[in-house]
């Protein structure tokens, strides 16, 4: 008899109660009938009746799992609720876990990569104490010189805009950056074919070298491994492609590298330009303070070196994977947490679930106690039940997870480093955490029943009803504990929610300082040896001649984020005083109409226009910040800024504050300077359109192939476009924990739905009583919703007190808005009563549904 | 039967005797277990008791062997109760072990030289 056949419980039940039934008619007293009927039990402590009449331990567990399927099959729409509930919380917990895993735990994809770190200058600047900025040739070549902390070190230098690769007539953006010719050995990566670069590429004058990425050699070179040492056709340049990097080699551009352009660079006769990333390798066995020491002494060589600049300048260190993921380390432990606690809801809720279904379960496990049934094998049942029921929740939940974890790629700014080489689904550590989380909470799930049901005495679980003896009270304050658990919960994930999605909107409300709207921005890079002077000479006029073009200009920079060159500067006749670091402003090249096209306000003098030339008097335009900082009150028309130490131009006018850092920054001092004379090679041209800008795009490309059609049009992007994208990161946390908290929220609804159920159920009788007596609806109504709302009240005062201490470690990642903003904590509160109330309803409605004569027959 | 005292022979013979005495009862018609267990009882005596644990294990026996087929009745005013009744097989079974049975006691009979009036 493997199986326990349901009908043998009810045909034992009906016995006794026939026996009791009997011996009460035959006139025995309550007392003495009880005890006869346990007689009658205490001789059926026969081992063929209490259980499953199974040998071996297989035996049971192949029952105990037949068992299990057939209660899951019996009841489909509860245990479909308890598996998508549970699988819900699986899934995005795994999904989270992925991403974290691959950001945060995995190691960097190099050798030893802890002894990686990026060196950075720092120095006491008022706008950015502390700030890490980047290193110069002169830092550079010093410390490859005179460290002895450093195994390795390198440069690197990311380009915004892309080298362009022409195949055929087509001609494609390609991204990547310049490397010097150490990068490669300090990462200790090697290539897949070829070499890559070697002691004297860098020099000034040796020829350029190019590696390329796995990606760019499948993609676009079609795998031939006889590319080493083919030029590779970049418009510009046509390097020879030295070597192949393996598959999943990214660094340092996480969103694409395709190819490392050798960094060829002489040794250098000034202190600056500060604009590469420097990187190295830590001795084995040299502790930080041995290097920091090092790189002062390193510093006080450049400064030696090249006096009069800035002063107390030094170089630092910081873990190279720290600053990979620095910015990411908080939030995604943050998201990480938030889907932490949705699971935690889902596991209450599914105890929950599962507590108000022991009461059936109850009888059955008291009858079979009762019947001898030891308990441990009870127990094991029950947790076979959990365990198939959280199997196949887990199994829904990884599949989920699957889909997850790609959305959560797809959803994520391009910026986010090391997601990009995930392979969604075959991550170990992520299947084991699911699996764990599915054993764990099917323990719990599985014990809870048991001890419910162990709890009630036996002959409770022989009375009809159950009624009275049955610890429903005890029951349903625990259940009322778990309701109140998964409100607190739900507030913190909808508070955080909540302040992250206004600084959201706080951020997309800042004034970039432009009118953004119809404006379209084409990169464009002229052909080596061109006179860029007078291509964009020509073409500015040729494109405004355009019809629907407003304006049109060019700039090397682009706001909200996309700040090219930034320089140090004096005003002539006021250096800094001993001891002070010159400030570093802005520098944009630009060209006429640049004020007008973006819309940004002239506050007073003349703007760069056509008289300024190349042979011109210097020219520069500030913004309204620089003018206030460094000029206070007096007028800073005709005064002279020194910028970069070189180059001396007069200020000619004022105009608005633009962000060209991101728009979480304020502050910006702001340079402009007539490209004339000295323009990047690579600029966006940028068009002002009179209806949709993207309509203008085959007629810009006209226009600029009619006068050179080597050069291509690379990047084009509304400006709407880019200050969408310079909110992603923000989007992307304020999109998950949304998502989070509402799925927190349903949950929550669901939970107190089940247990006002539960609870109203359990008082059917009570209820037909008390509309007996007299209640009318409104108060049984009110009696149901004021247990409910009681439970989420205090669910919510809890949540309050703990997202009050939750929300002031998030602070770094709100904008605008107070942690403790009691608006959004007020909003959210209310939000989660009317959903309880809601949620109370129902059961509510049942409640008031009583049939009163029902309640006094069964009496 | 009555003179038999032994317990270990007691429940011997009635482990013998148990499918025997349930098919006998349901021959006439259908019932529930509550009812054949009043019947064992007070048709034998009090002699003869089935205990809970062991008269709906055995139902379930016979049934899962083809024997009898139990059914869910619902009678106005009364909870629902399961009846069994003799199948075929269950009737091939009694008239089968019912000579079994006559044959045995009456080699016991002349053996012991108790009579089995």
């Amino acid at each position: 008899m493997p199986e326990w056949p349901r009908h043998l419980n009810e045909e034992v039940r009906q016995h006794l109660d026939d026996r009791y039934a009997e011996l009460r008619a035959a006139g025995a007293p309550d007392a003495d009938a009880t005890r006869l009927v346990l007689a009658e039990l205490e001789g059926a402590r026969h081992r063929d009746l209490a259980e499953p009449s199974s040998t071996g331990l297989l035996r049971a567990l192949g029952g105990d799992m037949r068992f299990a399927f057939r209660m899951i099959r019996k009841k489909p729409a509860f245990n479909a609720v308890v598996m998508l509930t549970l699988a819900l919380g699986v899934g995005a917990s795994t999904a989270m876990f992925t991403v974290v895993n691959a950001v945060l735990l995995r190691p960097l994809p190099f050798k030893d990569p802890d002894a990686l770190v990026r060196v950075y200058q720092t120095y006491p600047v008022p706008s950015n104490p502390g700030g890490l900025e980047g290193v110069s040739p002169a830092d550079m070549f010093a410390l490859r010189e005179h460290n002895r902390s450093f195994e390795s070190v390198a440069t690197y230098r990311v380009q915004t805009d892309p080298f362009v690769f022409g195949d055929g007539d087509r001609l494609e953006p390609v991204y990547g950056a310049f490397v010097s010719e150490d990068f490669f050995d300090v990462l200790g990566v090697s290539p897949l074919g070829g070499q890559t670069f070697q002691k004297g590429d860098g020099l000034p004058t040796a020829p350029f070298k190019v590696v390329v990425s796995y990606s760019f050699w499948q993609r676009r070179l079609h795998g031939d491994p006889g590319v080493i040492g083919h030029p590779l056709r970049l418009v510009g340049l046509s390097p020879p492609i030295v070597a192949v990097m393996p598959e999943g080699f990214w660094f340092p551009r996480s969103d694409r590298s395709e190819i490392w352009v050798i960094e060829r660079q002489g040794p250098p006769t000034r202190q600056g330009p500060w604009f590469f990333n420097g990187i190295g390798r830590v001795r084995a066995g040299v502790s930080p303070a041995q290097v920091q020491q090092d790189l002062d002494g390193v510093a006080d060589r450049v400064r030696a070196k090249f006096p009069g600049g800035s002063a107390p300048w030094t170089l630092v260190t910081r873990s190279l994977k720290e600053r990979l993921v620095g910015d990411m380390r908080q939030v995604l432990l943050l998201l990480f947490a938030a889907v932490g606690l949705v699971l935690l809801i889902a596991c209450v809720n599914v105890m929950n679930l599962l507590l108000s279904q022991a009461t059936v379960r109850e009888r059955e496990i008291a009858i079979r106690v009762a019947l001898g049934a030891s308990r441990a094998r009870i127990i094991g049942q029950l947790l076979t039940e959990s365990l198939v029921l959280s199997g196949v929740a887990v199994g829904i939940g990884l599949v989920a997870a699957r889909w997850g974890t790609a959305a959560l790629i797809g959803l994520a700014p391009d910026n986010l480093p090391l997601v990009r080489d995930l392979h969604v689904g075959q991550d170990a550590r992520a299947v084991m955490f699911a699996a764990l989380i599915g054993v764990a909470t099917s323990v719990v799930f599985g014990l809870a029943p048991a001890f419910a049901g162990l709890l009630s005495a036996p002959i409770a679980a022989m009375n009809e009803s159950g009624r009275g003896i049955s610890p429903g009270g005890a029951r349903r304050r625990l259940l009322g504990a778990l309701v109140i658990g998964e409100f607190a919960l739900s507030l913190i994930l909808l508070v955080g929610a909540g302040l992250v999605g206004r600084s959201l909107l706080a951020l997309q409300a800042v004034q970039p300082g432009v009118r953004p709207a119809r404006v379209l921005a084409v990169t464009l890079t002229t052909t080596p040896g061109a006179n860029t002077d007078e291509f964009f000479d020509r073409l500015l006029p040729a494109v405004r001649a355009l019809p629907g073009v407003v304006s049109a200009t060019v700039s090397d920079s682009l706001p909200p984020d996309g700040l090219q060159q930034a320089s140090d500067f004096i005003v002539e006749g006021h250096p800094p005083p001993a001891g002070e670091a010159a400030p570093i402003g802005e520098f944009l090249n630009v060209g006429t109409d640049y004020f007008s096209t973006l819309g940004i306000p002239v506050l007073r003098g003349r703007i760069i226009d056509e008289r300024d030339t190349a042979q011109s008097p210097p020219a520069v335009v500030i913004n309204d910040t620089l003018a206030r900082t460094m000029f206070g009150p007096d007028d800073p028309i005709g005064r002279q800024l020194r910028i970069s130490g070189n180059f001396v131009a007069t200020i000619t006018g004022v105009v608005g504050d633009v962000k060209y850092q991101g728009l979480d920054k304020t502050g910006g001092l702001t340079m402009y300077a007539i490209y004339r004379g000295g323009a990047p090679r690579t600029m966006a041209l940028i068009v002002r359109a009179a209806n949709e800008p993207e309509d203008l795009l085959p007629s810009l490309r006209a226009a600029v192939h009619q006068i050179d059609p080597g050069v291509p049009l690379t990047h084009v992007r509304t400006l709407d476009a880019l200050m969408a994208e310079s909110v992603g990161w923000p989007r992307f946390r304020t999109t998950l924990l949304l998502l989070f908290a509402g799925v927190a929220l349903v949950l929550a609804a669901v939970g107190i739905y089940g247990v006002l159920m539960y609870s109203v159920m359990q008082r059917t009788h009570e209820m037909g009583v008390r509309l007996a007596l007299g209640a009318q609806s409104r108060d049984i109504l009110r009696l149901v919703v004021g247990e409910g709302l009681r439970l989420a009240v205090a669910g919510i005062a809890i949540g309050a007190v703990g997202a009050f201490a939750v929300m002031r470690t998030v602070n770094s990642l709100l904008f605008g808005i107070a942690p403790t903003d009691p608006l959004t904590f007020t909003a959210i509160s209310i939000l989660l009563v009317v959903v309880a109330l809601v949620a109370c309803w129902i059961p509510a409605r049942r409640a008031t549904r009583a049939d009163p004569l029902m309640a006094l027959r069964s009496e | 039967m009555r003179y038999i005292k032994s317990r270990i022979l007691d429940r011997e013979l009635k482990k013998g005797s148990a499918e025997l005495l349930i098919l006998s009862l349901l021959e006439a018609q259908p019932r529930h277990g509550y009812e054949l267990s009043k019947l064992i009882d007070t048709r034998s005596g009090g002699t003869i008791t089935f205990r809970v644990a062991s008269l709906y294990p055995l139902l379930y026996r016979l049934e899962k062997r083809g024997w009898i087929q139990g059914r869910w009745v619902e009678k106005a005013g009364q909870r629902r109760r399961r009846y069994y009744r003799l199948r075929p097989a269950g009737l091939a079974v009694l008239a089968e072990q019912r000579t079994g049975w006559r044959e045995f006691v009456k080699a016991i009979s002349r053996i012991t030289g108790t009579d089995h009036a």
